[in-house]
């Protein structure tokens, strides 16, 4: 071998090797920002929903990360906005012009989306809202919640179910936490209760920050309804379950949510006395529910009590993952870190019915994002509860119990 | 000897706080976020501090005034396509108004300062649940504002921009205040302050004052309010009306040095990066926390500056220059 032979040799062996060590480095890694409460009034429900997110990352990443960058790991950025949109419009500044992330998981409320979406149309990075009940107004925000008015009329067609069940319903009162949710689920539902001939007898705002839900109550009795509708949060619909407790007033068909009704705390806070009082009659307006039969949901459930043998595993937990495991299906079909292409991959995710991306229940068949941002194929679930556990109820097609309605055996 | 002292103290204050404003232009795009919110409370509590520290009068009602630059530069601008640097001049008009039938209402009738507090705060909660509930305001859900992109309708590409447009307002604020602490008007605000019935006796008209500072507070503090909502693009009833940001100006007013010209500049420029870094630094990993530091922190400063930072500097300035001359005296 000729000494110019040899060097071509070496060269040639260097080449290979070279590439050889270079070809892991096309695994590019993918920063995603993570937008959530970790203080203020939501902070209980951010953390949770940021353990569901922090699970699937993990997973993804131990799995080999996504495939399509080659194997890139997401990492995670989170901030915390402190439950207020003006800290969410801040922080989603920095994440997007400092961190330079590709996506972002949250926020969490509307108030807080309202504020995100100046932000993100700008910057023209996507975000995706979970418990947030507006229709985005710009193509880089979607949602994974139903819309307010969609809770409205989940309300008008289970009363409309209870009636075809055998439950005498010709008087509706509703009570409503007195915001922007609140005021226009209450319209939604009066609306489409007056278009079955159902009279609504009286509509009742309550503050979000309210002390005492007695005088609602009393308010309630007087109306002598068939039914009610309670429009609240967690804290609000513990001081209501309790006033209806101490009053002794359980007869009428009760429905409200969702938290108020189907928080997987709810049944502890309350305590079994009052709770088995109140609950177990009464039909809450859910997102998830254990008792769910989607193999996704079941995959998360076992996944999370593992990762988190001492947490509870709660609906915000779900959305979490929910919103992580879209996001991770986002990040293969794109197989880029483009803003603006990771978002356009989110917007055209689509589902078929069963699919183990799939996790919340409230999305029982085929499922894809519509124009606005809104995921279509979503439908309310409404759950009772028995023996401090939920159980669905509504709709049959997803229903692992028979209803329990009062006056009707 | 001493006009050059005089003049050089006037100064220097000055050039300290333009190159610390101007620092963040050399900085990332993280620096100038927080350097805007940084600017803007600087901005609030300089026109906070009109009414609450050098006239004296404890207002805790100026979420009014922020709300009504903001909401009207925003309606004006949703509705009839007028530009918010016309609608910020709207705005502060009607601040104004709303100011003066304040300070008519709580002291024409010379009411103690408590009752001034008191009607003030009750004004504000009454214009946080008007907002809150009126559909035509965005009620509960706030309004966000069409993005236009063009600096002709108040919106800009750059953050930068924004800093510089907010620089620009505080450099007026300042240098307002500065104007109105040193004339004629600035000495009987302060006379009223320090004794009412003495000032009203050497023939102060308290009540045109009084009335005069509240406009030119709220009108200036409805500048600040245009300029938020422009910069979030996006106005809501929490943010703009609620009572947490009169109080997250009075505290940093009062740890500044509350009756002071640089008082209300000091406190923001000083706790707002504090509080917004230990945020960012802490908030993702260890959440709460920095909410815990903070409030240590602000402890201490109340602690051992009761007066403000302003007042504390003073005092120590004096003592330096005792200890200077009784060491310059003992070596003659």
């Amino acid at each position: 071998m000729s000494r110019l032979s040899r060097l071509a040799a070496v060269g040639a062996l260097a080449l290979v090797t070279g590439v050889m060590s270079v070809a892991p480095s096309f695994a590019k890694d993918i920063k995603i920002g993570v937008l959530m409460p970790r203080t203020g009034r939501y902070a209980e429900t951010g953390l949770s929903v940021v353990r569901g997110i922090e699970m699937v990352v993990k997973n993804t990443n131990d799995a080999g990360g996504i495939k399509s960058l080659g194997g890139g790991k997401i990492n995670l950025v989170i901030a915390d906005n402190g439950s207020d949109p003006t800290k969410t419009s801040l922080e989603a500044r920095r994440l997007m012009s400092e961190e330079k992330v590709s996506f972002i998981l949250g926020p969490y409320s509307t108030p807080e989306a309202q504020a995100f979406m100046p932000v993100a149309d700008r910057y023209q990075v996507g975000g995706v809202g979970l418990q947030t009940t507006l229709i985005p107004t710009t193509p880089y925000f979607s949602t994974i919640s139903i819309s307010a008015e969609g809770f409205g009329k989940a309300y008008a067609d289970a009363v409309k179910w209870l009636i075809s069940k055998g439950a005498k319903i010709n008087t509706v009162a509703i009570t409503y936490a007195n915001n922007d949710y609140g005021q226009v689920v209450s319209k939604t539902a009066a609306a489409a209760l007056a278009a079955q001939g159902i009279k609504v007898l009286e509509s009742i705002p309550v503050e979000p920050s309210v002390k005492d839900m007695t005088p609602i109550v009393l308010r309630v009795k007087s109306l002598a309804p068939d039914a009610v509708i309670s429009v609240v949060y967690f804290q609000d619909g513990v001081l209501l379950h309790k006033a209806r407790f101490n009053l002794g007033y359980t007869s009428p068909i009760w429905l409200g949510g969702s938290a108020g009704f189907s928080d997987d705390k709810l049944w502890g806070t309350l305590g079994k006395e009052v709770a088995e009082k109140t609950l177990t009659s009464s039909f809450g307006l859910a997102f998830y529910s254990a008792d769910g039969k989607l193999p996704g949901l079941k995959d998360a459930l076992q996944k999370g009590s593992a990762a988190y043998p001492d947490k509870v595993i709660d609906q915000s937990f779900m959305f979490g993952v929910q919103a992580a495991r879209f996001l991770v299906q986002a990040l293969e079909n794109a197989g880029t870190d483009d803003p603006v292409k990771v978002n356009a991959a989110f917007r055209g995710l689509k589902f078929k019915a069963g699919d183990p991306a799939i996790v919340l229940p409230i999305i029982p068949g085929d499922v894809h994002y519509a124009e606005d941002g809104t995921l279509a194929g979503t439908s309310a679930i409404f759950v009772q509860w028995k023996d401090g556990v939920k159980h669905t109820v509504y709709p049959e097609a997803v229903a692992s119990a028979k209803p329990i309605i009062e006056g009707v055996k | 000897m001493r006009e050059t002292r005089l003049r050089s103290s006037a100064v220097l204050p000055w050039i300290a706080f333009l190159a610390v404003a101007l620092a963040p232009l050399m900085m990332s795009s993280g620096w100038t976020n927080m350097a805007i919110l940084t600017l803007l409370f600087v901005h609030l509590c300089i026109a906070w501090n009109l009414v609450g520290g050098i006239a004296g009068q404890f207002c805790i009602g100026h979420s009014l005034f922020l709300a009504a630059g903001a909401y009207t530069s925003t309606l004006l601008s949703i509705h009839l396509g007028i530009s918010p640097w016309i609608g910020m001049f709207a705005g502060a008009a009607l601040a104004a108004v709303i100011g003066v039938f304040i300070a008519w209402l709580s002291f024409r009738y010379e009411l103690p300062p408590l009752s001034f507090a008191l009607v003030t705060i009750a004004l504000a909660m009454l214009g946080f649940l008007a907002i809150s509930s009126i559909d035509f305001l965005g009620a509960s859900r706030g309004l966000t504002l069409p993005v236009r992109g063009t600096p002709a309708m108040y919106q800009f590409r750059s953050d930068t921009t924004y800093y510089v447009v907010i620089l620009i307002q505080v450099i007026i604020a300042l240098a307002l205040s500065m104007w109105l602490y040193h004339t004629k008007i600035g000495l009987y605000l302060r006379a009223v302050r320090d004794n009412e019935r003495a000032a009203h006796a050497i023939g102060v008209p308290v009540l045109k004052y009084k009335m005069l500072a509240m406009a030119i507070s709220a009108a200036l503090t409805a500048f600040g309010g245009t300029f938020y909502a422009q910069y979030l693009q996006y106005v809501e009833p929490h943010t703009f009306a609620g009572i947490n940001i009169v109080i997250q100006i009075i505290l940093l007013t009062v740890v500044g040095g509350s009756g002071t010209v640089w008082g209300p500049v000091v406190g923001p420029l000083l706790l707002v990066p504090a509080g917004e870094w230990l945020r960012h630094s802490l908030g993702g990993s260890l959440p709460g926390v920095h909410l815990l530091i903070f409030g240590v922190l602000l402890v201490v400063v109340i602690r051992f500056a009761p007066d403000g930072l302003i007042g504390a500097f003073g005092r120590a300035r004096q003592a330096w220059r005792f200890r200077r001359g009784v060491a310059e005296a003992a070596t003659q």
